[in-house]
């Protein structure tokens, strides 16, 4: 019995996570990471869903001066990604459940997995590229 | 659990006795890199694709060392290798072993290994890699 | 109310690990304790990260799947493999068939590697050594088998960007399928001992519940979350050649130790019947294809089914030789929460067995 794995990609922006989360969650959808990527302008973080075997992607950019909603008050098991990415990123997430104050892991730096150069909110975002499905 | 304790007294012990008995390796065992080095050309392909920085190849002083304490016998080397003067020996390297390894580092020196001597030109002009 | 219960102090914390005799790695607990009870716990992690997934940009993307395989000491070819799919689906490579039935035999030869070590590691925990030495000897020719085919005992150091390096013969295989039968053997015995024996039972049932909505909801992954009753393992999407075996998902409904036990326990004979199934319809052919050129600018996920759970990777390239970015999203990461739901309300006696009962991988975890 092979189930086939559908991958979906949708760009949001910060404000719309939690209404959008909150749906997910209402339709059973567990989390499966949070994940953040760093460019010279933004941060991109990627919020990654699962239902069986199909595969849900929320993406937005934030710049280093915006803030982020928890995600915990709705998926609690969130609060270790995102304490990573507070510390390894310097992505300003707030209220998040379980917080370790940056202690997560003892490393040399700020943020040093950060590549952010510019200050402010993030003005443009690109969209980024998906390859749609993994092999049959 | 009693029929356990009987077997334990006619079966031979699970354990080698290390020292005096040696488990044999296998063929595909990956024990240590080897260089062939005469036919080195130390073009520092396989320092530059070690992902544990083990190699050091000096090309000025004639010198290719390889640091086993820091080899993860990957075998990246051997796959970057343009010459194929690399090989993968199914034999560990002893940490200790003096005859075989010098200390810690295994070094090759052009000014104790010469370069095999240069194969001549086959008639057709096909360039020797 | 006897003077002595008015007495009685309120809270207590005590520090768990990240040095305990029973954790194999440093993983850290605060303890909330009201007597004996454990009425809450807040976990740490943070001893050993190693930035590997930095690494990345520094190394070429075809050198790197030595540095992702050495990301964890017992998933290490799932990790390697792991990579390589993501790769290979980034760069649209279909791998040989011969190469998908050999990473198929290899990924199986590590889960019954890996749980046997844990069978080992948790009858420690309770203190019964016997079993713990009967696991491990049993384990002993799995890893001699993984040395045989893959060349390296538990870094198995085969998994290559397209496909594999090593080609193990078909008579190897079929000689280590034989060597291996015993093993089979032992283990159905060693099953039997876990679900009999007073003293496993004793430790391990009833204890560290987590019902079947908890597991899901905090996103527990693996045979964490089918010992709670969940039907959902990654293998099912078929990846590698598992769309071509026939196994079943081993689901227990009771949610305790003894559950997430014999989850581990039964799944070792579903690895060994899937790689009875590799070895007899082995097609001949090549094991890899060359991989040349740098990889296109974008993106690819891939999920696969580790021994502790599903574990995800996420690669991104902007095309130059060097990725831009790897994340692994380990096993372990995932369980952290359900760990600590099933740690509280446990007695302190319990904690230990409980803990060891998710497989924790700290390496993995940290990266």
């Amino acid at each position: 019995m092979i189930v086939r794995e559908i991958q979906t990609l949708e760009e949001i922006t910060v404000g719309d996570l939690i209404p959008k989360v909150h749906a997910l969650k209402a339709e059973g959808w567990r989390i499966i990471q949070v994940l953040a990527v760093s460019g010279p302008e933004a941060n991109e973080l990627t919020y990654s869903f699962g239902l069986g075997m199909q595969f849900k992607l929320l993406r937005f950019r934030v710049g280093s001066e915006q803030t982020v909603p928890s995600i915990t008050p709705v998926y609690v098991a969130a609060y270790l990604y995102e304490n990573e990415i507070r510390d390894l990123f310097g992505v300003k997430i707030e209220r998040i459940a379980v917080d370790w104050l940056g202690k997560v892991y003892d490393v040399k730096g700020d943020k040093p997995f950060s590549k952010v150069t510019v200050t402010g909110a993030c003005v443009e975002c690109p969209p980024s590229t998906i390859i749609q499905g993994t092999k049959s | 659990m009693a029929r356990t304790a009987f077997r334990n007294f006619f079966t031979k012990p699970a354990t080698r006795r290390y020292p005096f008995v040696v488990r044999p390796v296998f063929e595909a065992t990956r024990g240590r890199i080897l260089n062939d080095f005469p036919k080195c050309i130390l073009c520092s392909m396989c320092a530059k694709h070690c992902p544990a920085n083990a190699i050091v190849v000096d090309k000025a002083a004639g010198l290719w060392r390889i640091d086993r304490f820091a080899c993860v016998i990957c075998g990246a080397c051997i796959r970057a290798c343009p010459v194929k003067c690399l090989a993968m020996s199914n034999e560990r390297a002893k940490g200790i072993d003096f005859s075989d390894i010098p200390g810690r580092t295994h070094e090759h020196n052009r000014a104790t290994e010469p370069a095999a001597p240069k194969p001549a030109a086959p008639a057709a002009g096909t360039p020797n890699a | 109310m006897s003077a002595h219960e008015k007495a009685a102090p309120g809270p207590t914390v005590i520090p768990f690990g990240p040095q305990h005799p029973v954790l194999p790695e440093p993983l850290h607990f605060d303890l909330v304790l009201q007597d004996e009870k454990v009425i809450d716990a807040i976990p740490q992690i943070g001893y050993i990260h190693r930035g590997l997934e930095l690494l990345v940009d520094k190394r070429d993307y075809l050198d790197y799947v030595h540095v992702a395989e050495r990301i964890c000491g017992i998933c290490s070819f799932m990790h390697g493999m792991g990579y390589c799919e993501a790769v290979e689906t980034l760069l649209g490579i279909t791998v040989p068939d011969r190469g998908r039935w050999l990473r198929t035999f290899w990924c199986e030869l590590e889960r019954v590697h890996s749980h046997l070590l844990w069978l080992g590691l948790g009858a420690d925990s309770l203190g019964f050594e016997n079993l713990f030495m009967a696991a491990w000897r049993a384990r002993e020719t799995v890893v001699d088998v993984a040395e045989e085919t893959a060349g390296g005992r538990v870094i198995f150091g085969s998994a290559l960007v397209g496909g594999v390096s090593k080609d193990p013969s078909d008579e190897t295989l079929k000689r280590c399928i034989a060597a291996m039968k015993p093993v089979r053997a032992e283990t159905l015995r060693l099953a039997n001992v876990v679900m009999n024996e007073s003293t496993v039972r004793h430790r391990f049932e009833g204890v560290g519940v987590l019902s079947k909505e908890m597991a899901y909801a905090l996103g527990a992954v693996g045979p964490m979350l089918r010992a709670s009753g969940v039907d959902y393992d990654v293998r099912r999407r078929g990846y590698a050649a598992y769309a071509e075996v026939d196994f079943e998902t081993v689901t227990e409904t009771a949610g305790d130790c003894m559950a997430r036990a014999l989850v581990r326990v039964r799944e070792i004979e579903q690895s060994f019947h899937i790689m009875d199934q590799i070895v007899a319809t082995m097609p001949s052919g090549p094991v890899a294809v060359p991989v040349k050129g740098m990889p296109p600018v974008g993106e690819a996920w891939v999920r696969l089914e580790q021994p502790r759970g599903e574990v995800l990777y996420y690669v991104r390239s902007n095309g130059t030789r060097n990725l831009e970015r790897f994340r692994v999203r380990t096993p372990t990461f995932a369980n952290v929460p359900a760990m600590v739901e099933a740690v509280r309300g446990a007695s302190l006696a319990d904690v230990p067995n409980i803990i060891l009962t998710i497989d924790p991988c700290i390496s993995c975890t940290e990266r």
